[in-house]
């Protein structure tokens, strides 16, 4: 007896991280759920951090996923973040950040082994309440690592600070941007100098681990949170 | 005039500056960290911290009046100024009026804004900054680039130079304890023979009328004390209701600032203080206190994005953990008030020409987690930059197409697709298109690849071929718990505990504790007493002179005695009534302070201080004295004896 749930897979995701998304379904659908994915391109807040109005995009958003009650599980918690912020409180379908979803559902050790030493890079969506609404994920996707045998999370230094991508902000300040990607590949490198070589980074937002991959200089690969999972499964 | 983009751009281009201030920011955010997680109620304080500004904010003209009542009541003399223009006027007649030549000013952003120096100087009167920080980045000519660290882009290399062009030092000098005294003996001498004390303020009590001066150095102290005039430029927005409330305003604010628990003199002054028996025997006049009340654009702040700006206690936290200040120096504002709250004030304070400001964030929150008074700046600016696209004065600065790509699903995949299609000539869009170009920084970050199959059309080709992998379903989530900072509070102290906690609190600021078992070895023959510690004293068989009264006389001094009324476990602070001291000087001029306090008179935090204060009578002039002055304005270095004694012993008797 399989029962449903609805992803949205936002815009950036869908085209520049498909993996993530196949890594989350497969999981999903591992654990015995029929997944639907929700038929809308970008939740509004590329647009709306830059101060361009978004309530064109918003309102689309709510028209794919309306006349249905239930949660919409959303593969990035700055995406989570910034519907939480603009829909009303309580509002209905409620929204969740897939690794909080996940963390309900996945098994309580995953059956494979992964001997890695992974550095965890929490997005700032996914480290600190924002608006009032509490953060998103950081926690359940420590929990959800957690359940992987052999495998090492390292915590960088100054994980609190933000890799530098911030949306339009990106391309408003490029060179500022990338000396804070700069820096922070820096700290997820060092992350693991008690535990052991890091071997990779892992995230639950793939626009960071988009800017870090592009200015990478360190030759890690990255990883939304899902494909390591998957990679256990 | 240059964009916030282009001068971040330049200092980037600096790298040794940029890594010094960086490092310097990670390391003052660490002592706030670490701090704080002693500090059991630390959510609960920010939570009526910021219900506090709320309440003065929502009743604010009724505010205003009970305090400026409450002060005039007590003597002071309040102005209020609507523009800069009017603080300066204000503040040169009353300089005018006492022939005011020179003028000593502790660290104050109002004067800043109003650009006071600048205007009293083309009018002939001198004004010095006595503050370490603020000092230096006069004599280089430059305004501060932090709102509680003047000078922290500046290297201990630089000031050096500086001090010895200024001849303060020898040549080649780059050490902070000796630089720090370089500076000490400059301003002493001008402390001793200004004419007029200026100072900002933190908080007015409306309850009370009362004006607190928050400072490490002692240079605001001895700026009021010595000469007999005191003027405040505070802004309107600096008034909390009740004197109670300072507990909550206190424990929040040193924390948030630099990592201590209390900062090492916070000054209470309310109205002026009456001369005492000494000073008028020696034919000393009558002191004045002026309080200029600055709105300056203050009241047209609300209903915009600003107005929860206006809370702000200026400890300048959000600097230090925003990865954009951390990288740009405060300079790169361009503006008096830089950093995250400063990019909120920006456009509705700064005339027009800083409309950038809200859009240098990444809007990461680091502000919002540790802002004291809990205001979500980083929202602000998020409100900002919609209200100033909306009404034209900024561009939103994506590609033209983009709104209406990510609003049609079908368009969407057609640009895409022709992107990937366009594979083999998509060197042509990058070197051209705008944006395309600001991303990769001149080849220091990449496009980024275009998979072959999108999510979309992959979960399409399986059409209902789902996975079949299987895995158990588990228990749910759970709590993986690290390092949680455990905290030391006890709800209640017994006697014994409070007085380790005391003196545990008082050596992490720096100071000392004295057995009244040894008194004579805290007290050596040369140290002179204030009246009430000379009393103390012989009653224990001690006899020393008294202290002099005069402010030259007391130049110098090895040791004073002095009395405080009593001690805050919690802060390793001391309660003193100026009204103990025959001169306020006496406090400030020794090289050694030895503070004398009743045995019995220790309470646990400031909350059971005040309402200690409250019940006796608040005094004209009364401080909480938490060590020995002290300053780390170069490098971060600590250095003691900044202006004041480098050394407080604290003996209970
Ligand atoms: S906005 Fe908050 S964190 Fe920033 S200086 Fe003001 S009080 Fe401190």
């Amino acid at each position: 007896m399989a029962s449903s749930v609805r992803f949205f897979i936002p815009c950036y995701v869908d085209e520049l991280w498909p993996q993530a998304g196949r890594a989350a379904v497969e999981l999903a659908e591992a654990v015995g759920f029929r997944v639907r994915v929700v038929d809308a391109v970008c939740c509004g807040q590329s647009l709306s951090n830059a101060g361009a109005a978004s309530g064109r995009l918003e309102a689309r958003f709510e028209a794919a996923v309306g006349g249905d009650d239930s949660e919409i599980v959303v593969l990035s918690a700055s995406c989570a973040g910034h519907l939480d912020s603009v829909r009303p409180p309580q509002a209905r379908p409620a929204v969740v950040e897939w690794c909080e979803w996940f963390a309900r559902h996945a098994p309580d050790r995953f059956p494979k082994r992964v001997d890695r030493c992974i550095a965890l890079h929490g997005s700032c969506s996914a480290l600190r309440p924002s608006r009032g609404q509490p953060s998103r994920g950081v926690a359940a996707m420590r929990d959800l690592l957690s359940r992987v045998d052999g495998l090492v999370v390292a915590d960088p230094e100054f994980a609190s600070e933000c890799c530098g991508f911030g949306g339009s902000f990106a391309t408003t300040f490029p060179e500022l941007s990338v000396r804070m990607g700069k820096d922070k590949l820096a700290s997820l490198r060092d992350a693991g100098r008690d535990q052991g070589p890091v071997d990779g980074i892992v995230s639950s937002d793939c626009s960071c681990l988009l800017h870090l991959r592009a200015i990478e200089g360190v030759g890690l690969p990255f990883y939304h949170v899902a494909e390591i999972l998957r990679s256990a499964a | 005039m240059t964009t916030f983009a282009q001068r971040i751009a330049a200092v980037l281009r600096r790298e040794d500056f940029v890594e010094r201030h960086v490092a310097a920011l990670r390391y003052k955010a660490g002592h706030r960290n670490t701090t704080i997680e002693s500090i059991a109620d630390w959510e609960q304080r920010r939570e009526t911290a910021r219900a506090l500004k709320q309440e003065v904010r929502d009743d604010h003209e009724r505010f205003v009046d009970s305090w400026t009542r409450a002060a005039r009541e007590a003597g002071t003399i309040v102005h209020e100024a609507s523009t800069a223009a009017d603080a300066c006027g204000i503040v040169l007649e009353i300089a005018k009026r006492h022939g005011a030549e020179s003028i000593a000013k502790s660290k104050s952003m109002t004067t800043e804004e109003c650009e006071l120096n600048q205007f009293l100087a083309r009018h002939g009167i001198t004004v010095t900054d006595t503050d370490l920080g603020e000092r230096i980045v006069q004599l280089f000519g430059e305004p501060p680039s932090h709102l509680v660290m003047p000078a922290i882009h500046r290297s201990r290399k630089e000031i050096g130079d500086l001090f010895a062009r200024e001849g303060m030092c020898d040549p080649g000098e780059e050490d902070p304890t000796r630089l720090t005294m370089a500076a000490r003996r400059a301003l002493r001498t001008l402390f001793l023979t200004a004419d007029l004390g200026m100072t900002g303020g933190n908080f007015l009590v409306a309850e009370t009328g009362t004006l607190v001066v928050i400072e490490n150095e002692a240079n605001s102290l001895l700026g009021t004390s010595l000469p007999d005039v005191h003027i405040a430029v505070v802004g309107i927005e600096k008034i909390i209701p009740r004197l109670a409330d300072l507990a909550t305003f206190l424990t929040v604010l040193a924390p948030s600032s630099t990592g201590q628990r209390l900062t090492t003199y916070a000054t209470h002054y309310t109205g002026p203080q009456p001369r005492t028996q000494a000073e008028i025997a020696r034919g000393l006049g009558p002191r004045e206190l002026h309080v200029v009340l600055l709105d300056n654009g203050r009241r047209q702040l609300r209903g915009t994005p600003a107005e929860e700006g206006l809370a702000c206690i200026r400890c300048g936290a959000c600097l230090n953990v925003c990865p954009v200040y951390r990288r740009a120096g405060g300079h790169a504002y361009d503006w008096t008030y830089m950093g995250p709250i400063g990019a909120v004030l920006a456009p509705a304070l700064g005339g027009g020409t800083r409309d950038d400001l809200p859009k240098a964030s990444s809007l990461c929150g680091a502000c919002n987690d540790v802002c004291p008074v809990k205001i979500d700046i980083s929202g602000h600016l998020h409100e900002w930059r919609r209200e100033l696209v909306a009404r034209g004065r900024v561009r939103h600065g994506l590609p033209p197409m983009l709104p209406s790509l990510l609003a049609h699903k079908r368009l969407w995949r057609v640009g895409i697709g022709t992107a990937k299609a366009l594979g083999p000539v998509s060197g042509f869009f990058a070197k051209h298109s705008a944006a395309l170009q600001r991303w990769q920084v001149g080849g220091e970050r990449q496009l980024p690849e275009l998979p072959s199959q999108s999510f979309t059309r992959w979960f399409r080709s399986r059409a209902g071929g789902e996975s079949t992998l299987r895995l158990e379903r588990g228990s749910g989530p759970r709590t993986v718990t690290r390092d949680d900072p455990t905290t030391e509070r006890a709800p209640g102290y017994s006697a014994e505990l409070l007085e380790q906690l005391f003196e545990q609190r008082l050596i992490e600021a720096g100071g000392e504790t004295g057995s009244s078992d040894r008194l004579v070895e805290a007290v050596p023959d040369r140290a002179v007493a204030t009246e009430p510690a000379a009393r103390l004293l012989a009653a224990r068989d001690i006899h020393r002179s008294m202290a002099p009264i005069d402010k030259h006389e007391l130049d110098g001094i090895d040791v004073l005695v002095a009395t405080a009324r009593m001690r805050i476990g919690q802060k390793g602070a001391c309660w003193v009534d100026f009204s103990d001291l025959g001169s306020r000087a006496q406090l400030l001029l020794a090289e050694t302070l030895v503070l004398l306090v009743p045995r019995e008179a220790i309470v646990a935090d400031l909350d059971e201080a005040y309402a200690r204060i409250a019940g006796e009578s608040l005094p004209s002039c009364g401080a909480f004295v938490t060590g020995p002055s002290k300053t780390a304005d170069i490098e971060q270095t600590l250095v003691f004896g900044a202006h004041g004694p480098r050394r407080l012993v604290v003996v209970p008797v």
